[in-house]
């Protein structure tokens, strides 16, 4: 009986390095489903098709401050400092690991509007089950993500300078109730349509519901003028009223 | 207790009508069955325990990978050729039955009028085998807009031999690749494999199909999250009645179960002492506390190097 014991114990020993090698690492994949508006597109300021600019997905390590939502450079830092992607590399920039996972070409903007396709390889470490998770969409020129394989060491996201702001960039930050992280395995798909009125979670953060699909919003130089817009036309209308007034 | 995972075994029918009947070298009947599978939202591990009728028996010399047919229409069993983009898959595959490699499927690559040859090893050439040609159980003949599955939504997820992960959606009411466009429903779910199934509401899965009543051999590789089910569509196996104890490499392979009730919570290490299928401590599970394996679902098996994983008919 105690040699037995001590048999196994010697197997242990000489097979412990190998039972480790063995297992696989835990990971599991997310998709972007806006493929057209059944499921939801995320489109501009103005409803149109959004076609250059591409989508992070991930989640916030910090807080969500609706006081940053709209697209400055300076809002695009902070944001950028607490938002982990699911196809950053582990080892990449700053203090935050990310997801290691792939990144697909179909979450750059297609010429249709639309966003598809998975990150594959996402580490369940660093994305546990129910992590909530968030879309972070931009309309911007020039600026694509690049393809990358799991695990791959580089970086796919573009960094957004100031003058891209000077430009003109649009944005949305999405989430909705059932976009959590999946079980090791698993995988979670991002509908856009589950974005609605009745989610629990504040849906979406920045940007416009409008039904299946979602609105980004403007620079805020073009958030002023427009306000500017409505502002000068109830002033007109107010006019037009007073005078109708005093002729009548 | 809720049982969120439930079967119910239909019907199981011996039927001696298959095509392949006539060319039998050892002549036998399908035993066909029905399943209904019926899961709450969550995350499974889902294996078909069918496979396809026979479409052809017969025994022959292996030469160049080929084998030698006779009264088949071999056309239909060519892998799919589409040239717009759509992934082309095998359709139909040689089960070699005796030997070495019984119980290994292979697909068929290509065909001529009286011959197919099929992904085998070059030490199959030269054997006499006999064998069976199936056609696949694909994703579409599963993964229908009738079992609920929600489009865009629910997501099939399968592992490849090569560590990739590839990922399947109902869209437009056909089974697409994660760009929702490309078609994907002739997608093969190989004998004794699965998927990870992750559904959002209550999904009915109905299956039918043959029994097998052969071995299976399911390959697995290493760096891969291979799934392995079991091949019983009417009872759930216990790892210690299962074959694990010798398919398993000695304290070097595993295969992790979990829950099947859609929470995916890891329930039990399987190792092999070489003689026994053991916890990851390698004391001996003994068949009163042996995990088990439900009928539909299976397990996750990593190796580190490639080999097969044996799961026997469940036709005594």
């Amino acid at each position: 009986m105690k040699n037995k014991r001590i048999m196994k114990m010697w197997a242990l020993f000489l097979f412990l390095p190998l039972v480790v090698t063995s297992l696989t690492q835990a990971a599991i994949s997310i998709t972007i489903a806006s493929p057209n508006s059944t499921s939801g597109l995320i489109l501009d300021s103005k409803s149109q098709i959004v076609t250059s600019g591409f989508a992070r997905v991930g989640k916030i390590t910090g807080t969500i401050d609706l006081g940053k939502k709209d697209p400055t450079f300076s809002n695009y830092q902070y944001w950028d400092s607490i938002f982990v992607d699911v196809n950053d590399p582990t080892t990449g920039t700053g203090t935050t690991l990310g997801g290691g996972g792939s990144t697909p070409a179909a979450w750059n903007f297609s010429s249709a509007g639309a966003l598809s396709s998975s990150s594959t390889g996402v580490l369940s470490a660093t994305f546990p089950q129910n992590t909530q998770l968030y879309i972070w969409a931009f309309k911007v020129s020039g600026k694509t993500l690049t393809t990358t394989s799991a695990g791959s060491s580089s970086v796919s996201i573009p960094a957004l300078d100031a003058t891209d702001f000077t430009n003109g960039v649009e944005w949305a930050l999405l989430t909705a109730d059932e976009w959590k992280a999946p079980a090791d395995l698993g995988t979670i798909s991002l509908v856009i349509s589950q974005i609605t009125a009745a989610d629990t979670i504040q849906s979406p953060i920045f940007g416009s519901d409008l039904g299946a699909s979602v609105t980004m919003i403007p620079e805020p130089s073009t958030s002023v003028l427009m306000s500017i817009g409505l502002a000068l036309l109830l002033i007109k209308g107010r006019k037009t009223k007073a005078l109708k007034g005093f002729n009548s | 207790m809720k049982v969120n995972m439930k079967k119910n075994l239909v019907a199981i029918l011996a039927l001696a009508a298959t095509p392949a009947f006539l060319h039998a070298v050892d002549s036998y009947s399908d035993v066909v069955g029905y399943s209904k599978y019926s899961l709450s939202s969550g995350q499974y591990i889902f294996s078909p325990t069918f496979v396809k009728q026979n479409l052809y028996t017969g025994s022959g010399t292996v030469s160049n990978k080929t084998l030698a047919v006779s009264g088949l229409t071999t056309s239909s069993l060519a892998p799919s050729s589409y040239n717009d983009g759509t992934p082309n898959y095998p359709r139909a595959y040689v089960e070699i039955l005796s030997g070495t490699y019984a119980g290994v499927a292979f697909d068929i690559s290509s065909v001529t009028s009286n011959t197919v040859t099929i992904d085998s090893p070059s030490d199959l050439n030269g054997q006499n085998v006999s064998f069976a040609i199936r056609n696949h159980v694909t994703l579409g003949d599963v993964f229908t807009p009738a079992s609920g599955m929600s489009e865009y939504s629910d997501a099939i997820t399968l592992f490849n031999s090569d560590g990739s992960t590839s990922i399947r959606y109902l869209a437009g009411g056909v089974v697409t690749t994660d760009d929702f466009t490309t078609l994907a429903g002739h997608t093969p779910i190989y004998p004794g494999s699965g998927v990870i199934l992750n559904i959002g509401g209550n999904v009915t899965l109905s299956l039918v199909g043959s029994v097998k009543s052969t071995v299976a051999k399911v390959p697995v590789y290493p760096g891969v999250n291979n799934i392995v089910g079991t091949l019983d569509p009417s009872s759930n196996l216990k790892a210690t009645a299962s074959t694990l104890a010798t398919s398993l490499g000695a304290f070097t392979d595993s295969a992790t179960l979990y829950s099947n009730n859609g929470n995916f919570a890891l329930q039990n290490f399987i190792y092999s002492d070489g003689a026994s299928v053991t916890d990851d401590s390698f004391n001996a599970y003994d068949p009163t506390n042996s995990p088990v394996i439900s009928s539909g679902s299976g397990l996750i098996v990593n190796v580190p190097a490639p080999s097969y994983i044996v799961l026997n008919s469940p036709i005594k």
